[in-house]
């Protein structure tokens, strides 16, 4: 094989080192019939899931207001105490802030008796089937550091994104669609650099599908359609098309030629695939209202977690849905009003719940791992009043199916909700989980590039054993 | 195949850490080691020169037993030419003046002239932009705008077309602040210039400033490294370099360079440094407005002055003329650049790479791997040394420089250096498949004065660049990746020559030259809507958002230094080709032109129509075959119900250009 971007030997000084090397093997030109690079691999160990879809709640959610109850934070509501800053002008310094109570009282649910608050009824109907992560601790305070961060294992420098570690891993199910789309991703805090491959090869790029801040339109992916012309048009132009690259081919027989009109075979295809994909009418009336794509409040992020389902289904790898817009200060950022936090609660909660329980119904939970969280929490003492400030130090997210353990609850914050003190996971530590969940041992996924082999991890990480 | 990548790791993991011998000293590695050869006499003209570099190639040619290519066809060769000297394809009147000429005095005289021309600055200048990770905006968390960006990008297309000595290009992006100037202008230029150090992608939302500090300083080794020694060195931030000779406290010797510069503008979302400008065409207007501004203020308070209630009217109208001049102020004209910092000196190594872990001083000097004779760095009391650190890369005995930039200049030329990792001589990268040629370009370089052009010009008269792509069968067998350059390398397209090829091709390109080109300034880039018909080099280059045609076709990743891009052919190339409005609005425009140029019916009229949309788009006739095959499609797409001949032009130009023969050059 030759390959024009990867001289063999290069290759072979590359693969001296890791997995990750071996899988660059597989990199063809790419698109070629040897698009080696997307077929699906098998793994030494067994996967627990074949597929993530990630949840994203852009701005960080309040995990004292919904999902980590701490009744002594109600109880001493009110009080100033010291907390020490992290901030650019007050970092390391002591400053008095008042503990405010959450403002959503919180209910029991299921056979494992969770507390969620008034915020999430719906998922609240979930929690047997939901995996807890309360320890969660991440880098970065802004939400520019930590939001890259959590896609990428990195506040500041160019890394890949953890669909595009995966789909470089792993390859993905459907020839015809991208192994990594995110849908309405945001083109802020860090934007295009939360699904880019960085130095991985190009093939590994996620696949935007609308963008934060705007409905979900009907021809989402770039350079899908073209509406002047009819479908025999192109047909007709693609035929004729490819018989002139024939004939140029073989002047010089060169892989990159071959290569090429495959690349417009795959094309075509995708273009009569995708459309199909996003006919959201074709499903039932049921489902659409399970979904909430009947109210105004719940259609946007209906429609988008819908289509995460339809995508998994069809093979995709790595799906993130992002509840994000377009500003610097995202949506769950509530730095004043914490009240607007049942805005973006009912927005999700239906559609979130409709999603965990499609999949069941479809027995797709089963190897779907389902992750819901934001770049941080948030503070258990108020800011302007009526807010709560960032927390990357201690807050939670939440994992079902895909082979965590159902109806569990994992670590804690301290008992004002404020640090992470038991079952500490830190986000290089999550990083390491989903792979370990996917069959990929996150030691051993690395790419070499600048003079030495990356990982995801970095040289962190550690596989939540406690969750499996 | 499908378990190979899990099967293999068992082995090959256990080999991480030795796997790559680690070279131990300077001279151990090739590219640490002396030039090699001796001092020649420089041949007497160009051909001379160029017959020396054929010699060299062909007897490794003649050992290995491998037969060279013949010479490309004039077709062939000319769309070549045009497209690495230029960026464009060549004109209609070209091609048949060459077609009619191909001798070897036409093609230098061709030669010359492309030389000559601005077009090859903006084409070699978007090579160097590539290298200087350059673009207008910080990526990273909130993307900020950089407004004064093309002031760079500006003077590095005006250094080429000057053919400024690339020692002094060096000098003068690492340390132009601190150089003498003898204009005004030249202060100017020399201060834009230092903009290499501050363009990169910098998160400066960081909120730990003495971390954005020690990051912006990693970026800046980072880029220096790549860019002109053709090493990692950032690699060294946290432990001595695995696979090279740099020592952590190399590192932190280079790193007092940039924490005794002033690079950064903090705040709670900082922003790189910038400096005013005294020349720019914009600062009369900026001193006029400053001028009118202050008078009217000088007024204000006059009248205030005397304290009358009568003149109240007069002075609310004089406070609102304040505002609206104000309002309607022109920007100061700025550079992003650097000075010295307030406080200079040697700074701490890091323990494991944490800023606040202080180690050891490390006194500012340079790295032992490119420093063999261990020149000290004398460093003027209360400078950075930063103007040191540049002469000392910039110097005709800096072996790595001058291998790193004769290579690049082959890459760019021919299609794949003679070192094929052009970013990384270390031990990571590969080795010269023609060491003794790549010495003997590197001591020709600096002996000719450090001249881009010169070496350009004399690669582009060489065999090796003329032959064709194909060899003869056993010589391809042999040599499939074309290591001993028997025959010249298949190139793609690359994005920007895509994008000008179509609109040039279609009549659509806008050539005007350099000035700002962010069309509606934000503070943050997101959501940028690209409308222009410049050429690429002068299209906004964003961190968040980039053009669909540059990112589909691989353009290089701003956030890196990038002297080779990848070449990829993907899916979303082809939809690109199939549906994009680049490609529908060019191919209607040029089926209007040929439509235009032939008039008339009937079958002659085809045939010349199809041979000028093949000489337009494909710069060459067609083929018989391929004649057949297009008059065939116009069959075909008049049966269509409402065909007109633009829409079966247009259909088949759009072939035309998603065809091999234009996305790739032979």
């Amino acid at each position: 094989m030759n390959t024009p971007y990867y001289t063999r030997r290069e290759m072979l000084r590359r693969t001296a080192c890791g997995f990750g090397g071996m899988a660059l093997a597989h990199l063809v030109v790419g698109g070629a019939s040897g698009n080696t690079a997307m077929l699906p691999r098998t793994t030494p160990v067994a996967p627990r899931a074949k597929r993530i879809i990630f949840l994203f709640m852009a701005g960080g959610p309040s995990h004292v207001d919904s999902f980590d109850y701490k009744p002594e934070l109600i109880r001493r509501s009110g009080q100033s105490i010291d907390f020490e800053g992290v901030r650019f002008g007050t970092k390391g310094k002591m400053t008095k802030r008042k503990l405010m109570a959450p403002l959503w009282s919180f209910h029991r649910y299921g056979e494992t008796g969770s507390a969620v608050s008034d915020l999430f009824p719906c998922i609240g109907q979930h929690v047997d089937d939901l995996c807890f992560l309360h320890g969660m601790q991440t880098e970065g305070v802004a939400h520019g550091p930590a939001t890259l961060f959590l896609h990428t294992g990195a506040t500041n420098l160019v890394r890949p994104s953890v669909g595009s570690w995966l789909t470089y891993g792993l390859g993905t199910e459907n020839q015809n669609l991208p192994g990594f789309v995110t849908i309405g991703p945001s083109p802020v805090n860090g934007g295009p650099r939360n699904y880019s491959s960085a130095f991985l090869p190009a093939i590994h790029q996620g696949t935007p599908i609308g963008r934060a801040g705007q409905p979900l339109g009907d021809a989402p992916i770039a350079h899908t359609t073209r509406s002047d012309r009819s479908t025999d048009w192109q047909a007709n132009q693609l035929d004729h098309l490819q018989q002139l690259n024939q004939l140029q081919a073989s002047r010089g027989h060169f892989d990159q030629f071959e290569a090429t009109i495959q690349s417009y075979e795959l094309a075509f295809r995708m273009q009569t695939a995708v459309p199909t994909l996003f006919q959201l009418d074709r499903e039932t009336e049921q489902t659409k209202r399970m979904y909430g794509m009947h109210e105004k409040a719940t259609a946007g992020f209906g429609r988008q977690c819908l289509l995460a389902r339809r995508l998994a289904e069809a093979g995709v790898r790595y799906i993130q849905v992002n509840y994000a817009d377009n500003s610097s200060n995202p949506r769950w950022d509530q730095h004043s009003k914490m009240k607007r936090h049942a805005t973006h609660a009912l927005a999700t909660d239906r559609p979130v719940a409709a999603l965990l329980a499609d999949l069941k119904q479809r027995g797709m939970l089963e190897d779907t791992l389902v992750w819901w969280g934001g770049e941080f929490g948030r503070t258990p003492f108020s800011q302007n009043n009526d807010g709560r400030d960032h927390n990357p130090r201690g807050f939670t997210v939440w994992l079902a199916g895909g082979g965590v353990k159902p109806g569990h609850h994992h670590g804690s914050t301290d008992e004002i909700g404020h640090l992470a003190v038991d079952g500490r996971v830190h986000m290089h530590d999550l990083h390491a989980t989903l792979l370990h969940l996917m069959g990929i041992d996150h030691k051993q996924l690395t790419f070499r590039h600048s003079g030495r082999d990356f990982r995801l991890t970095d040289v962190h990480g550690r596989v939540v054993k406690e969750i499996l | 195949m499908r378990n190979a990548i899990f099967l293999s790791f068992a082995w090959l993991c256990t080999c991480c850490t030795t796997a790559v011998v680690i070279a131990a000293g300077p001279e151990d590695h090739w590219a640490f080691r002396p030039l090699g050869g001796v001092s020649e006499v420089a041949p007497e003209g160009d051909l001379d020169a160029a017959a020396a570099i054929d010699e060299r190639i062909e007897r490794l040619l003649r050992e290995r037993e491998l037969s060279a290519a013949p010479l490309a066809e004039p077709a062939t060769l000319l769309r070549r030419l045009t497209f690495v000297l230029t960026g464009l394809p060549p004109a209609l009147d070209q091609q048949r003046q060459f077609e009619a000429d191909p001798s070897p005095e036409a093609y230098r005289a061709l030669v010359d002239q492309m030389l000559d021309s601005h077009e090859f600055a903006e084409r070699w200048g978007r090579h160097w932009l590539d290298i200087a990770r350059f673009a207008e905006s910080s990526g990273g968390g909130r993307s900020i705008m950089f407004p004064e960006a093309w002031r760079y990008r500006d003077y590095v297309i005006d250094a080429f077309d000057r053919d400024l000595p690339f020692d002094r290009f060096i000098v003068e992006q690492l340390a132009g602040d601190q150089l003498p100037a003898n204009s005004p202008d030249e202060r100017d230029r020399q201060q834009i210039a230092t903009g290499f150090l501050v363009l990169g992608a910098i998160n400066y939302e960081l909120q730990d400033k003495a971390l954005l500090d020690m990051e912006v300083a990693d970026e800046q080794i980072e880029a220096i490294g790549r860019a002109f020694l053709g090493m990692s060195l950032g690699c060294a931030r946290c432990h001595d370099h695995k696979f090279d000779p740099v020592t952590q406290l190399d590192y932190y010797r280079l790193a007092g360079f940039f924490t005794s510069t002033k690079s950064v503008r903090h705040d709670n979302v900082g922003s790189p440094n910038m400096v005013p400008l005294k020349m720019a065409p914009e600062v009369e207007a900026y001193r006029q407005h400053s001028e009118r501004v202050a008078q009217l203020r000088e007024k204000l308070e006059s009248l205030k002055a005397e304290k009358n209630v009568d003149l109240s009217k007069e002075i609310d109208a004089l406070k609102a003329e304040i505002q609206i001049a104000k309002k309607s102020a022109p920007r100061q004209p700025m550079a992003m650049s650097v000075r010295d910092g307030d406080e200079v000196g040697d700074t701490h190594v890091r323990l494991g790479g944490d800023v606040d872990l202080l180690g050891e001083i490390a006194p500012r000097g340079f790295p032992a791997i490119a420093n063999p004779r261990q020149a000290s760095c004398k460093i003027p009391q209360g400078q950075s040394g930063r103007l040191q650190l540049a002469e000392w890369i910039a110097s005709p005995e800096n072996r790595l420089t001058t291998r790193v930039i004769v290579n690049r200049v082959w890459h760019f030329t021919m299609g794949k250096g003679l070192v094929r990792t052009p970013d990384d001589f270390g031990n990571t990268g590969l080795p010269p498949t023609h060491p003794e040629l790549l010495d003997y370009l590197a001591r020709q370089f600096t002996e000719q004065g450090w001249s881009i052009k010169t070496l350009v010009r004399q690669l582009v008269l060489t065999d090796t660049f003329r032959r064709s792509t194909v060899a003869p069968d056993q010589t391809m067998a042999i040599d499939p990746e074309n290591r001993f350059l028997a025959r010249a390398h298949l190139r793609h397209l690359d994005a920007e020559a895509l994008r000008d090829a179509m609109l040039a091709v279609s009549d659509q390109l806008d050539v005007t030259r350099g000035g700002p080109t962010i069309r509606k300034l934000t503070e943050y880039d997101y959501g940028y809507q690209f409308d222009s018909k410049r050429r690429s080099v002068y299209v906004p280059r964003f961190r968040s958002e980039q053009l669909d045609a540059f990112s589909v076709f691989d353009c290089a990743n701003p956030n890196v230094v990038t002297g080779r891009r990848q070449q990829t052919i993907l899916p979303a190339q082809a939809l690109f080709m199939l549906n994009s409005p680049l490609t529908i609005e060019s191919s209607t425009a040029t089926a209007e032109l040929v439509l235009f140029e032939n008039v008339g019916e009937g079958p002659d009229v085809d045939t010349n129509r199809i041979e000028t949309l093949f000489r337009r788009v494909l710069n060459r006739a067609p083929t018989a075959e391929e004649g057949r095959l297009a008059e065939a499609y116009l069959r075909d797409a008049r049966r269509a119900p409402d065909f007109t001949d633009q829409s079966v032009y247009a259909g088949l130009c759009q072939m035309l250009f998603a065809s091999i023969d234009f996305r790739f050059i032979r």
